[in-house]
């Protein structure tokens, strides 16, 4: 069928010299690309946040009434930490603890997501013009959302903590046991290289534990769904779900250190 | 023009995938519409080699620039794929759909398959597990999803017989 003859060698040698030089160009070619790309990108995002808030208007509405008696609910919560806050605050001068200082953020919103199922991303409508830079961790009202990976001047694309590729350092919040946790490309996460007593249970919360670059420590990870021995036996795992849903993810807060 | 009109159609595809399909995500998965554009161009520009290059390089570039991965994977692999499928259709008859998802699904695997082993060459790990739900998952996924584009794409006035 593909019947190769001498003469056509060059051709094809050619052919792919070009093909060669084509993927070469896209890094060249691919921050100011997204730039112009997130004009469509944006619209698309908008017309289709809009679509789902028809389709799902009684949904919304369930949800919404559900929202604002956890509102209510949480206001009070609010007042007893930030009561308990001022006491540790108090307490803390009072032993001349060094206070760590607050970060800075930067709210971005999500624009688009990678096309392929071999990588969990998302690309803001923020870049190197705000302030971001590569490394900067990633992060919403909710917990840890991941890791900027390519910035250009008016967007950036984010590694999310469901990518294999993104690996997190984080310790259970209760026995303060440490283990690295990465994604499975799905809804779950997996913490991994735990010893086989280690004291970690379902429902424990997971916080990073600062010890991977950039990322603060004692951000939420997430919580523990399950737990079980590794296939050699010689260690622990567990199953984690992220405490930020991050297939529905819209906004995102960049640390700015 | 009609040509034109296909390229307008994959950058349209193209955003969507990075949009609107990942509304429709199932155990982590979307379908793969940039994949179905390389079979589409091979399929549709089976014997105009300047725009199936053209319209293979335009949906590879797309993907290459919207996702993270290793640079120009899929200019490679779209162009092969788009070339292959062209080569295919001219030596048996790929007109029904049946055949058109099962090639789909051959080709998703094979994508899948040089992706993984490229992505291990370069140092990425995946587990197993990961591996067979993405890559046959995937492929199903993306293969089921076919017939719906081809309609459009034939609707449009875009295809073979009317190019």
């Amino acid at each position: 069928m593909f019947n190769l003859k001498k003469k056509h060698l060059i051709r094809y040698a050619a052919f792919a010299l070009a093909l060669i030089l084509a993927a070469g160009l896209i890094s060249v070619i691919k921050s100011p690309s997204l730039n112009i790309l997130s004009i469509p990108l944006g619209i698309f995002t908008l017309i289709k946040n809009e679509s789902a808030g028809l389709i799902f208007y009684h949904r919304n509405m369930v949800q919404r009434q559900r929202l604002s008696n956890e509102v209510m609910f949480l206001k009070k919560t609010l007042n007893d930490a930030n009561e308990a806050l001022i006491e540790n605050n108090r307490l803390k001068k009072l032993l001349s603890f060094k206070q760590n200082s607050a970060f800075r953020v930067l709210a971005a919103r999500v624009i688009g997501r990678s096309p392929d199922n071999w990588s969990q991303a998302v690309t803001i409508d923020k870049g190197s013009a705000s302030g971001i830079k590569k490394g900067y961790t990633v992060i919403n009202y909710l917990g840890l959302v991941g890791r900027v990976i390519e910035v250009s001047a008016q967007t950036s694309k984010i590694l999310l903590i469901s990518d294999p590729g993104l690996g997190v350092s984080s310790i259970v919040q209760r026995s303060r046991q440490e283990g690295l946790v990465t994604g499975t490309l799905s809804s779950s996460l997996i913490m991994r290289y735990l010893p086989k007593d280690a004291d970690i249970a379902i429902a424990d919360t997971i916080v990073t534990s600062g010890l991977t670059a950039n990322f603060p420590k004692g951000l939420i990870v997430g919580a523990v769904i399950d737990t079980g021995e590794e296939f050699s036996g010689l260690s622990k795992y567990a199953i984690i779900k992220p405490a930020v849903n991050l297939s529905g993810l819209e906004e995102v807060l960049i640390i700015i250190p | 023009m009609r040509k034109w009109r296909i390229l307008i159609l994959f950058f349209i595809l193209a955003i969507a995938q990075s949009t609107f399909i990942q509304g429709f995500r199932f155990m982590g998965l979307t379908p793969d519409l940039m994949i179905i554009c390389a079979i589409i161009s091979g399929l549709v520009f089976t014997f105009d080699f300047k725009w199936l290059i053209g319209a293979a390089l335009l949906s590879a570039s797309l993907k290459d620039i919207l996702s993270v991965n290793y640079f120009g994977l899929n200019i490679f692999l779209f162009v092969v794929i788009a070339l292959a499928v062209a080569r295919l259709s001219r030596e048996i008859t790929l007109d029904s759909l049946p055949v058109q998802m099962a090639l789909t699904f051959c080709v998703c695997l094979f994508y899948n398959i040089a992706y993984i082993i490229i992505g291990a060459y370069l140092g990425s790990f995946i587990s197993f597990g990961m591996v067979l739900r993405v890559a046959l998952l995937g492929s199903v996924y993306t293969a089921l999803l076919f017939p719906v584009i081809f309609i459009a794409v034939s609707g449009m006035g875009l295809d073979k017989a009317q190019l």
